[in-house]
């Protein structure tokens, strides 16, 4: 496996065990019986692969539940799906880097709604993003998460205390 | 690959708190390409392993503890913020083979395996690889080695020698505080405490992005209150000891692959200690002891450190350390001002080459020392006249010393389960040239069981005051006012302690939630010699021999999610032979053992039980079993607050006794305290 699909699958770990520290406003998904449905934006062909090997062949689970991978190529096709679906369109959605010039339009589509935004694009929380993952400079094949508390509280989102009360390279952004 | 898959699974569980697990169930499909196996691979990791390097015992790491041919134990920071236990070096009471005793309310006596007292000069002692050791005695100034808990990552605790690999003072065992890296040290964090016996305490933690890379700084302010009556002081309540601790960590990109880091620290300390007095000898055999003394002292100090490391021909590993210290430590009625200078530098290599894994180094270390006697305090001088004399008189004023030394060490991959690591440093230091080889032979006899032998040769350099110093610890009346100092005089030639030592140990894992580790050893000493307590006109020589036999045993068990019980029990018979009659300095305790418990029913509490017990250490120190109890409340990401209760069913214990602190025993008392850690 070459190194850049190596790195796709270690950033697939980082978003599991993100999202399995993440918390949804009750009502939204966890007291229902359903897949967790994990939603991948734009172009990012090595980490729906990661994704689907291990969510699709080796059943990993979210949340304790098993998982349902999404794609929309496009905000505009999230919205259209967020129409009919409202607020169980996903619980969460993952924008790669390579769709930099349309993080806002991303972010404006999701808005209000509890879908946990997580992005590998440095300048996301800059943009008004939730949650990013960083490359750790130290260390190679490492992340670290940034974390906008008060963008998660407005989507009535949460981390467990135990993901914040790790000793890890998680940054809290409360304001 | 079923059964491979299986015991990945049970080392997360083993290590890892199962809250952490939550949606980590196994899958049921077997990976059956490259590409699955890698995704199995990471998606196996806990949290922590993929955040951190896994040096740590997260599940690489669990792997790499199993496999690990020596008696280890990994103190995390989780279970030392858990414990209560305020301190670093009252955290090691929870380590098995560490024998530790609470003397004075800042003063610890902590060895490793046997040869416990409060000048315990047998382990060597490392804060991110510089040694905080004082060559001085070859001991550590505990009370200063303190650091807030929220910059320290783990402390490795290494029973045994490891003089192959860290050169002499490695005898009886290695410990190495390890700080955090600055990434992780984003949140800041300020700490304060209080209680009964603890007047005070704060401490912060701040971080940042620097230079493209991370930075932290972090202090700590401490404030004991002493354990006995002052008859000097009008007023019971002061203070004991005081320090002031500041620091600065930066891991920065560029200067190799992995970066570089720099550190700097600083502290000041400032204690109030009772002494015993010197003894008065009548011929033929009568002993006076003199009125213990209350000492005033000061010390500070500061550190610069840096490390490199990276790859050159693509697959040879270096690093580079090097650090700066200087220290000043006063003592006041003992009359003596002691300056520290320490510079080193150590460079490592590595290579794997088919089923060799190579490690070589070279180090170099410079010491620069200075003592200055001030005038005798007067009381000695009008009871004894012209024969008054200080504790300490040191003959010279500035002594200079280099140690170089260089090391090559092969793991050999024998089989597919069995391995063989062999090495020898050799050391050109102040006493002359010495080898210190050592081999370890592991079995890996499943994925659950490893068996280790080892054999092991060390070192310990005598310290400064045994080769320069003259201990003034008494004085003979030999005629109606007329006497003559009499204690320990110095040897310059004094030669390094010796020790021999094989160990054997198991290490298995029942199941997911349990394991047990067990290690035994036997060795010999040779050349031991006198530390310096009371005594008659003696000169330091290499006199003693010891022969020691002992093991320890932990075992760790976490039923569910919620429960982590760990338990040791340690053993150690040490005899000691020859003319120096030594044995009498050292504590006598045969066992020591804990008892663990956390239980965290959800993310907003926790509870710890802890039950530390000790066989009878001296004569005056009867066998104890000491209770703690704490509570942790989380009402969300940014409060902590704990209380504590230490010694909970005795109002009070001795836990050492040494003629040097007084001639009434210092006694650890029943404490509590409340603790708030706000997260910004």
């Amino acid at each position: 496996m070459q190194a850049a699909t190596e790195l796709a699958v270690i950033e697939a770990a980082y978003i599991r065990n993100a999202l399995n520290y993440a918390r949804w406003p009750k009502g939204s998904y966890q007291d229902q019986k359903i897949p967790f449905r994990l939603a991948i934006a734009g172009n990012a062909e090595a980490l729906k692969q990661s994704f689907d090997m291990a969510f699709n062949k080796l059943n990993y689970r979210i949340q304790d539940c098993s998982v349902q991978l999404l794609h929309f190529p496009s905000p505009a096709t999230l919205a259209k799906e967020i129409s009919v679906k409202g607020k169980g369109t996903c619980q969460a959605l993952f924008i790669p880097k390579s769709e930099k010039v349309q993080l806002k339009e991303w972010i404006r589509v999701t808005k209000d709604l509890p879908i946990l935004l997580i992005s590998d694009e440095p300048d996301f929380i800059k943009t008004g993003g939730e949650v990013a993952l960083v490359p750790n400079p130290q260390t190679p094949k490492r992340f670290y998460y940034i974390i906008h508390s008060k963008r998660l509280e407005s989507k009535n989102l949460r981390f467990s205390l135990e993901f914040l009360r790790l000793r890890n390279p998680v940054k809290v952004i409360s304001r | 690959m079923f059964r491979q898959y299986s015991y990945t699974s049970l080392f997360l569980g083993l290590i890892l708190l199962k809250p952490i697990l939550s949606g980590q169930e196994p899958t049921q499909e077997v990976p059956d390409s490259p590409e699955l196996e890698l995704v199995q691979k990471y998606f196996e990791m806990s949290p922590q392993e993929l955040l951190n390097l896994p040096t740590h015992l997260t599940t690489g790491a669990a792997k790499k503890w199993l496999r690990t041919p020596s008696a280890t134990y990994l103190l995390t920071q989780e279970e030392m913020m858990q414990s209560g236990h305020k301190y670093i070096p009252e955290q090691l009471r929870m380590v098995p083979g560490i024998m530790l005793s609470h003397s004075s309310s800042n003063n610890w006596a902590i060895s490793t395996r046997t040869f416990q007292n409060n000048f315990a000069n047998m382990q060597l002692v490392l804060q991110d690889g510089r040694e905080i050791y004082t060559p001085t005695f070859g001991g550590v100034f505990w009370e200063t080695a303190d650091l807030p808990l929220e910059i320290v990552d783990s402390i490795e605790i290494i029973r045994g020698p490891g003089a192959t690999l860290w050169g002499s003072n490695a005898v009886n065992g290695v410990i190495n505080i390890q700080t955090i890296d600055a990434i992780e040290a984003q949140n800041n964090v300020v700490t304060l405490a209080g209680g009964n016996e603890d007047y005070g305490s704060f401490s912060f933690r701040q971080g940042g992005e620097l230079f493209g890379g991370h930075y932290y700084t972090w202090g700590k302010w401490s404030n004991n209150r002493k354990w006995f009556t002052d008859p000097n002081s009008s007023s019971d309540d002061e203070h004991h000891t005081e320090l002031r601790k500041v620091g600065f960590r930066a891991d920065l990109p560029g200067f190799g692959e992995e970066g570089w880091t720099l550190r700097a620290e600083y502290f000041d300390h400032r204690t109030i200690s009772r002494f015993g007095g010197q003894f008065l000898w009548t011929p033929p055999g009568t002993y006076t002891f003199l009125d213990d003394f209350i000492d005033t002292a000061n010390s500070h100090g500061a550190s610069v450190q840096g490390n490199w490391s990276g790859t050159f021909a693509e697959s040879v590993l270096w690093k580079l350390r090097t650090y700066y210290t200087h220290e000043e430590r006063m003592w006041k009625n003992i009359s003596l001002l002691h300056g520290m200078d320490t510079f080193e530098i150590d460079f490592q290599l590595g290579k794997k080459m088919g089923r060799h894994d190579l490690l070589a180094g070279l180090r170099h270390r410079y010491h620069d020392f200075s003592f200055q006697n001030y005038p005798v305090s007067s009381t000695y001088s009008t009871l004894f006249g012209n024969a008054a004399a200080p504790i300490f008189t040191f003959p010279v004023e500035q002594v200079s010393e280099k140690i170089n030394s260089a090391f090559i060490q092969d793991t050999l991959t024998l089989t597919d389960r069995i391995y063989l690591l062999a090495g020898t440093k050799f050391e050109d230091n102040p006493t002359g040239e010495h080898w210190m080889p050592s081999a370890r032979i592991w079995w890996n006899a499943d994925e659950q069981t490893t068996y280790w032998l080892a054999y092991s040769k060390a070192l310990q350099l005598p310290g400064y005051n045994s080769r320069y110093a003259t201990t003034t610890s008494g004085y003979a009346q030999v005629g109606p006012s007329a006497y003559v100092p009499l204690g320990l005089s110095s040897n310059p030639n004094s030669q390094p302690i010796e020790l021999k030592q094989w160990e054997l140990g198991w290490r298995h894992l029942f199941s997911e939630s349990l394991s047990l580790d067990i290690a035994t050893f036997w060795g010999e000493y040779n050349d031991l010699t006198l530390t310096g307590e009371h005594g008659l006109t003696q000169t330091h020589h290499n006199t003693d021999t010891a022969e020691t036999i002992g093991g320890e045993v932990s075992l760790t068990w976490h039923p569910n999610e919620h429960l982590r019980i760990r338990s040791s029990i340690s053993t150690a018979d040490t005899d000691i032979e020859g003319p120096g009659s030594i044995s009498q300095q050292y504590s006598k305790a045969k066992w020591r053992g804990n008892f663990r418990a956390n239980y965290t029913p959800n993310e907003h509490w926790s509870y710890h039980l802890g039950l530390y017990g000790s066989d009878r250490a001296f004569p005056e120190v009867p066998q104890y079993i000491r209770t703690d109890i704490g509570t942790t409340w989380t009402p969300d990401e940014k409060w902590e607050i704990s209380a504590y209760m230490q010694n909970l069913f005795d109002p009070s214990h001795p836990e050492d006794y040494s003629p040097s602190h007084g001639s009434t025993i210092q006694e650890v008392p029943r404490s509590a305290y409340l603790q708030i850690r706000r997260w910004f």
